[in-house]
C-alpha cells in the first residue's frame, strides 16, 4: 500500500492533523428537526481534539432557526468558555429589520464577534432583497466576512443570485457555504471573476472528484474548508479533503492557511 | 500506516444515470484505489441493479468482477411471480454458485411490495440460506425494515445509505430488531457512530463507502477519528463484516 503524504497517514491512523485546522463553517447547539448527539461546545471540542481542528467558526442553530439573539448569546458563551477554540458568527435575520442591525452591533461591540452568518433559504429572503442591504453595509464598514448558505436551484440563494450579490457588494468578503451544493460547476464559473468570493466545501454528499474538480478549476487560495458540524460528521468532512488526489500543500491551504488569512483580516485571533 | 483494515460493504460499480464528476469505473482500478486506504475487500453492487433490471445487473456484475479477487458480488433480487426473475430456490443456488453472499432489493424502484404476500418466499429462502439482505434506506422505510426483520428473525438485514437525520427512527429499530445493522457510508451524523456504539454496540455497524461514486476517504476518516476504542474501530472497519459473511452457508 502507498500513501501520498503525511496527512493521509495521520488520518488513516486516526491521529490529529499536525497543523492547526480551521473549520470555517460550523454550528452549535441542539436541533428540533433531527437528533445530533452532543451538539454542545464540549461535545464539539472532543471531536476537534481528535482531528486537530484548532478553531471552529460557529453560528448557533437557535440563531438561524429560531431567535437570533438567544442563539447568538449561546455562541458567545462557547467562545468565552473555551477561548481561542470557537469564533462566532453573528446571525442576521433580515425578517426583523428593526432589530437586525442593533443585534449585529450588540454581537460585535459587546461580545467581540467579527463575522456574520446569513441563511437566505431558512429566512425565506432572497440575497438580493433590500432587506439584506443594511447587513452588507454593516459588514463592509466592519470588515466582517459574510458566510451565506448557497444551494442549487434555491430561489433565495442559488449561485446566480449569490454572484449578483457579491458583485453588488464588492467591499464584502463572501463565503459561499456548500459552494452551491449540486451547483459546484456553476459556482466555479460564477466566482472566477469575483475576487471577494470564497468557496466553502461542507457537503453531506461526498462525491468522488469534487475536490479535485474544484482545485483544478479555481484558485486554491479561495477555497476554504468547513464541516457543518455538529450536524454532520466533522471527521468525514475532513477525510474528503485529506484523501483527495491533490497536493499536501493544497490540502493545507484549504484546511488552514486560507481561512487564517480571512480571519486575521477580520480581526479574529487565530494564529498557532 | 494505521492498524485499521477495512472491508467495504458498499461498493457500487457501473455508470450512474446522472454522474456529478468523473470517477473510475473499472473494478481493478477501484480495487487498487481502495487498497491505498487499507480497504482490502468489499461487497460490490452494480448501478444497473437499481436503474435497470436485476437480471441485467447480475450479468454485468459477474463480468465486471471477473479476475478481481478482493471483491464479492451482491446480487440484485426481486420476487419471481411474474416469471421475469428466477424462483427463490434457484436464485439462492445461482448466488452460491457465483459466490454472492448478499442480496440487495430495490422495491421502490422496481415496484414490488416487501409484504409477505409478495416477497415472503424470497426472504424465507435468503434467511434459510444465510444470505445477507441489503436494502438502501431510500428504497425501504425503517418501518418496513422492522417488519421484515421481525418476520425473519434469522435473516441478517443490512440497511444501506442511511441519512444522518434518521437517528430518531433508527434507534427504536435497533432496539427492537437485533438482526439489523447499517453500513456507514452516508450515516454522517455528528457523533453518530459513537452514540450507536454506546447504546447498541459496535457490532451493529459495518464500514461502507459508496465508492467509487463517493470519496472513500470520507468514510474511512469517519471511523478512524471516531471517539470510540480501537477494538470498536476494528469491528466496524472489517471484523464485523468478516464475521457476518463467514456465517453465510456455502
Amino acid at each position: 500500500m502507498t500513501l501520498d503524504g503525511p496527512l493521509e497517514s495521520s488520518a488513516l491512523a486516526g491521529k490529529p492533523m499536525e497543523f492547526g485546522v480551521i473549520d470555517i463553517h460550523a454550528h452549535i447547539g441542539a436541533l428540533g428537526i433531527f437528533h445530533a448527539p452532543r451538539p454542545d461546545a464540549a461535545g464539539m471540542l472532543d471531536v476537534m481534539e481528535r482531528t486537530g481542528v484548532k478553531l471552529a467558526c460557529i453560528s448557533a442553530n437557535d440563531a438561524i432557526l429560531a431567535d437570533m439573539a438567544i442563539g447568538n448569546d449561546l455562541a458567545a458563551a462557547a467562545m468565552r468558555k473555551y477561548p481561542g477554540r470557537f469564533a462566532p458568527y453573528a446571525v442576521a435575520n433580515p425578517n426583523h429589520p428593526a432589530r437586525v442591525i442593533g443585534e449585529l452591533k450588540r454581537c460585535f461591540d459587546e461580545h467581540g464577534f467579527r463575522m456574520i452568518k446569513i441563511h437566505p433559504s431558512v429566512h425565506c429572503t432572497r440575497l438580493t432583497d433590500p432587506a439584506y442591504d443594511a447587513v452588507f453595509d454593516f459588514a463592509a464598514r466592519r470588515g466582517a466576512p459574510v458566510l451565506t448558505h448557497t444551494w442549487q436551484g434555491d430561489e433565495h440563494c442559488g449561485i446566480d443570485i449569490a454572484a449578483e450579490t457579491a458583485q453588488r457588494h464588492a467591499g464584502v468578503s463572501f463565503l459561499w457555504g456548500h459552494s452551491g451544493g449540486g451547483e459546484v460547476r456553476r459556482a466555479l464559473e460564477a466566482a472566477a471573476g469575483l475576487a471577494n468570493v470564497y468557496l466553502e466545501l461542507a457537503a453531506s454528499q461526498v462525491w468522488s472528484g469534487r475536490i479535485e474538480t474544484m482545485t483544478g478549476n479555481f484558485p486554491v487560495e479561495r477555497i476554504v474548508w468547513g464541516s457543518d458540524f455538529p450536524f454532520i460528521s466533522l471527521p468525514q468532512q475532513l477525510g474528503q479533503v485529506v484523501f483527495a488526489r491533490i497536493s499536501d500543500e493544497a490540502k493545507r491551504m484549504i484546511l488552514s492557511d486560507n481561512a487564517q488569512r480571512i480571519l486575521t483580516a477580520a480581526g479574529v485571533p487565530c494564529s498557532d | 500506516m494505521g492498524g485499521f483494515e477495512f472491508f467495504d460493504f458498499n461498493i457500487c460499480l457501473g455508470m450512474p444515470r446522472i454522474p456529478m464528476y468523473h470517477f473510475e469505473q473499472d473494478a481493478s482500478v477501484v480495487e487498487a484505489q481502495l487498497a491505498r486506504l487499507n480497504i482490502t475487500g468489499g461487497l460490490v453492487r452494480h448501478t444497473l441493479g437499481e436503474e435497470s433490471h436485476p437480471s441485467q445487473a447480475n450479468r454485468h456484475l459477474t463480468r465486471a468482477l471477473d479476475g478481481v479477487e478482493r471483491f464479492r458480488p451482491v446480487w440484485a433480487v426481486m420476487p419471481h411471480w411474474t416469471g421475469e426473475f428466477p424462483a427463490p430456490a434457484r436464485v439462492v443456488a445461482e448466488m452460491k454458485s457465483a459466490g454472492a453472499p448478499a442480496a440487495v432489493i430495490y422495491p421502490e424502484t422496481h415496484g414490488f411490495s416487501i409484504s409477505s404476500f409478495a416477497t415472503g418466499a424470497l426472504l424465507e429462502a435468503l434467511e434459510e440460506a444465510g444470505i445477507v439482505l441489503m436494502a438502501p434506506q431510500s428504497q425501504v422505510s425503517l418501518e418496513a425494515i422492522t417488519k421484515i426483520a421481525r418476520a425473519h428473525p434469522a435473516l441478517h438485514v443490512v440497511l444501506m445509505e442511511v441519512g444522518y437525520r434518521k437517528a430518531r427512527d433508527l434507534y427504536p429499530l435497533f432496539e427492537q430488531c437485533a438482526n439489523v445493522r447499517i453500513e456507514t457510508s452516508t450515516y454522517m451524523l455528528h457523533n453518530g457512530i459513537e452514540e450507536i456504539c454506546h447504546f447498541f454496540g459496535a457490532e451493529r455497524l459495518l464500514f461502507g463507502s459508496r465508492c467509487p461514486l463517493y470519496n472513500p476517504g470520507a468514510a474511512v476518516a469517519g471511523v478512524t477519528y471516531a471517539g470510540i476504542g480501537d477494538e470498536e474501530k476494528r469491528l466496524i472497519a472489517g471484523k464485523n463484516a468478516v464475521g457476518l459473511l463467514e456465517g453465510v452457508r456455502r
